[in-house]
This record gives structure tokens, sequence and C-alpha cells, in this order.
């Protein structure tokens, strides 16, 4: 079995309190796992531990079978990742919804023409074309969420990390995301409370306990 | 040992100002220098890491003097002076966290129209920091790295105007959560901390560094 991501033996202390231990779960290409938890668990610190974000106390991660340890590792397992911020403010950076969806590419060296076709194809499938050239500031929680979703799976990542990508979302654009997340056959880590949102992905569901993750 | 925040904040600005007017330094003047780096040893001298970078600075003034002054001894005494002040007001001041000064303030009874502005400064450099730290991450997990291309310009731009329209963002909303709790211009700070014993002993080095001071001059 080949494992894209493993998480070996995670802890981590945030001063004197800890939030977790013996995290450990290794993730095949197809693998969707829903994290649950209850607010503060530390599920949100776990998703950005694996890119580096925060650090830990004890374990490491792998990436393809290489195992993460320098700045530079995770700088390079991150152009592998997709990582969805809880708060879509957080993550927008562009100031136009096409400039903010087209950004991942061009930074990769892409043509403007080409990231631009790009960008529209990922803002039809989701359904958001009428946001095209809305300025990304003044939209809706809901469409920042969706806007924010745009531009990491336009990167096509091999691993996606979504911290509660249906938080936000009507149930429209709800049930949109869980049937592209469910066609998608990728690694995926989603942290959600909405339970029939994970039935809808098909996700295996782990808790978030201080003592790891638990089948649940 | 840590000093209340009144207390300290007092001690601070009397110490930079006996500092601050004294044409040649001698060992005496750094006796209450000395004095609050003993008692800190325990709590550990972080603090006075920040003083390393803010060399960086002070030497720069100070080696401008050399140059187009020629005046070494007013560069050494810029130096000294500059070294002792700092040293003292991070020691005091830094223990306390980001609200030190503001509690400070609230504790010697300052107008509430001052400390409640100054509450919000402090409030407001924290929550720029925040927003210029999440849009960091926001571009290191997309994997930016700055060249020296139009794009990188680009890109740099964005995080510059996106910082301004943040913060006037923030602004807003922090007004309005002020106007919607009723807010009429007073903060109820709770951790004000009464005067400790530690502070008496503040009180009485402060003294002798007075004393000390004025009898030099003397
Ligand atoms: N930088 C930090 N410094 C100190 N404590 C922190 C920091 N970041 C997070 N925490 C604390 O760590 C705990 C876990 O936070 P985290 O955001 O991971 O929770 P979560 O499981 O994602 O919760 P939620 O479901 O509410 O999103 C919280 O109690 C939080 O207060
Ligand atoms: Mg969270």
């Amino acid at each position: 079995m080949s494992c894209t991501l493993s998480l070996n033996n995670i802890s981590c202390c945030l001063g004197d309190r800890t939030l977790f231990r013996n995290v450990t779960i290794n993730l095949t290409h197809k693998d969707k796992i829903a994290v649950l938890g209850p607010n503060g668990a530390g599920k949100t610190t776990l998703l950005k531990a694996i890119v580096g974000l925060q650090t830990i106390s004890t374990g490491h991660f792998e990436i393809h079978h290489k195992r993460l340890e320098t700045e530079k590792d995770f700088a390079l397992a991150r152009r592998e990742v997709g990582f969805l911020f809880q708060d879509p403010d957080d993550q927008i950076i562009a100031p136009t919804v096409i400039e903010e969806v087209a950004f991942g590419l061009l930074n990769e060296g892409m043509k403007q023409s080409e990231a631009v076709a790009k960008a529209e194809a990922m803002l039809d499938e989701l359904h958001i074309s009428h946001l095209r050239d809305r300025i990304t500031l003044n939209l809706s929680g809901g469409e920042k969420k969706m806007v924010a979703l745009a531009s990491v799976l336009v990167m096509k990542p091999a691993i996606l990390l979504l911290d509660e990508p249906s938080a936000a979302l009507d149930a429209k654009s709800e049930n949109k995301l869980a049937e592209i997340l469910k066609g998608i056959d990728k690694t995926m880590l989603i942290v959600s409370h909405d339970l029939g949102f994970i039935e809808k992905i098909g996700a295996r569901k782990m808790f978030l306990t201080e003592n790891g993750l638990i089948e649940g | 040992m840590k000093f209340s925040p009144p207390a300290a904040l007092f001690a601070a600005v009397i110490y930079s100002l006996l500092i601050a007017f004294r044409t040649d330094i001698t060992v005496y003047d750094a006796f209450f220098a000395l004095f609050l780096i003993l008692v800190s040893i325990k709590e550990g001298l972080r603090p006075l890491l920040r003083l390393l970078r803010l060399n960086l600075i002070i030497l720069f003034i100070c080696a401008t003097i050399l140059f187009f002054h020629n005046d070494a001894s007013y560069a050494l005494l810029i130096f000294l002076r500059a070294n002792l002040i700092l040293s003292a007001n991070l020691l005091l001041i830094t223990p306390h966290g980001k609200m030190g000064i503001y509690y400070g303030f609230c504790g010697l009874r300052f107008p509430d129209k001052f400390t409640v502005l100054l509450f919000f400064v402090i409030k407001y450099i924290e929550i720029l920091g925040a927003e210029y730290k999440k849009m960091r991450d926001s571009l290191k997990i997309r994997c930016f790295n700055p060249k020296t291309n139009l794009f990188t310009y680009k890109i740099l731009g964005y995080l510059v105007g996106m910082l301004f329209i943040k913060s006037m963002e923030k602004a807003k909303s922090l007004h309005h959560a002020m106007i919607l709790r009723g807010f009429k211009g007073k903060l109820y700070p709770f951790n004000t901390h009464p005067l400790a014993g530690s502070d008496t002993l503040l009180a009485i080095v402060l003294v002798a560094q007075t004393i000390l001071t004025f009898w030099q001059v003397i």
C-alpha cells in the first residue's frame, strides 16, 4: 500500500497544555478522512502542523514517503498540498476573484492566458462564474468560502487539507461541493462538524481526542 | 522580580529623564539598570535580546556622529545613554506583556480619554500584526517565493493594499462592535495589579539612584 500522507506519533503542546498526543495515521491516495472533535480540540492546529505552519512537540510527517524535517522539506511538500483555511479571509490575497483563483497557477510560472482559462473552468465547475470580476473583499461569507475553495482545487493538489469547507455554505452550494469532493480521488483530511456533509462525501469518520485519533 | 505596571512605568520615566540629561555617564548612573538586571535574572533576560537588535540602530547613529562630527566622546555618550535607558525600559515594561504600558497608565490614574486611546492603539498594532502573519501564512501555503520580477511586485503590492483595506475593515467592525455594546468612552480593566511589596524596593533603589546622580552633578 503506498501512502501519500503519514502522521507518525504526532503530539502538540501549547505552553504547558497538551492539545493531543500519539496521533498516528497513514493515508493512501484514496483515503478520505473526516476529522471530528469539539471546539478547541486542536483540529486546525493539526492541519497547520502538517504543512509546517505550527511546530509540533514530538513525531514527524511523511509525504510520499519523504520525511518532513526542515522548513525546506515543508516548502516542497506544500506544492503537493491544497489547504483551505477555516476563515477564508485569512486566505484571500488578490483584489478580484479571477486573480485570486489564478494566483497559484501564475505563481507556478504558467502563462497568463492559460492560467485564466483554467481559473475560469474551475469557477464554472463550482457554479460561481458570476463572481469572476467581483472584488474579493466585498463577497459574502459563503461566496468567499467558495472562492477560496476554487483557488485550492484549481491547483489539483495530491493531498487536500480542508478546514470546515462546508461552514457558511447554503444547502445548494454544500451539495455541489460534496459532490465534487466525492468525485476527487485524492487524499483528503476534512475537518467538519457537519455529519450530513461527511456522509455525502463518503469520508471515514475519526475523532481527535487528547490521546490521538480514534475511529468512530 | 516583577513590579506592578504603574510603579514600573513611573520608575522607567524617572530613570530615563535622569539619564537623558546627564552630560557624562559614570558607573554610578548604571546603578539602577544593574539592579534591574540582577533582579530579572531569575525570570531570564530575554527582554535584553531585543536590546541587541536595537543596538544596530544605536550603533548606526553613533557611527554617523563619529564619521561626520569626529566626536568620539559624544558618540560614546549617546551609546551609553541609549543602552541604559532602553535596558531599564525593557526590563521594567516587557514582563507585563503588550498591555503593560496601558495598565501602567491606568494605575497612574491617567484620564480615560488617554488610556482608552492607548488601549486601542496597542490592540490595533496587535491586530495588524496578526493580519500580516495570516497573509504571510497564506502566501507560504501557496508556495509563493519572492523573486525580482513583475509578478512578485504585484503580489507584494496586493499584500500592502490588502493590509491597508483589512485594517480599515477591522476598524469599522471594531467600531460597530463598540456601538452595539453601548461603549461610552470608558473601559474597565481588571488586571491593573495593585502596588506590591517589590514596588517599595523599586522606589528605594530609584531614590538612591536619584541621589547618586545629583550628588555627581554637585
Ligand atoms: N497561537 C496559539 N497560542 C495559544 N493557543 C492557541 C494558539 N492557537 C490555538 N490555540 C489554542 O489551541 C486550541 C486548539 O485550537 P484549534 O484552532 O486547533 O481548535 P479546533 O479544534 O480547530 O477548534 P474549532 O472547532 O473551534 O475550529 C484552542 O484552545 C486554542 O485556544
Ligand atoms: Mg478549527
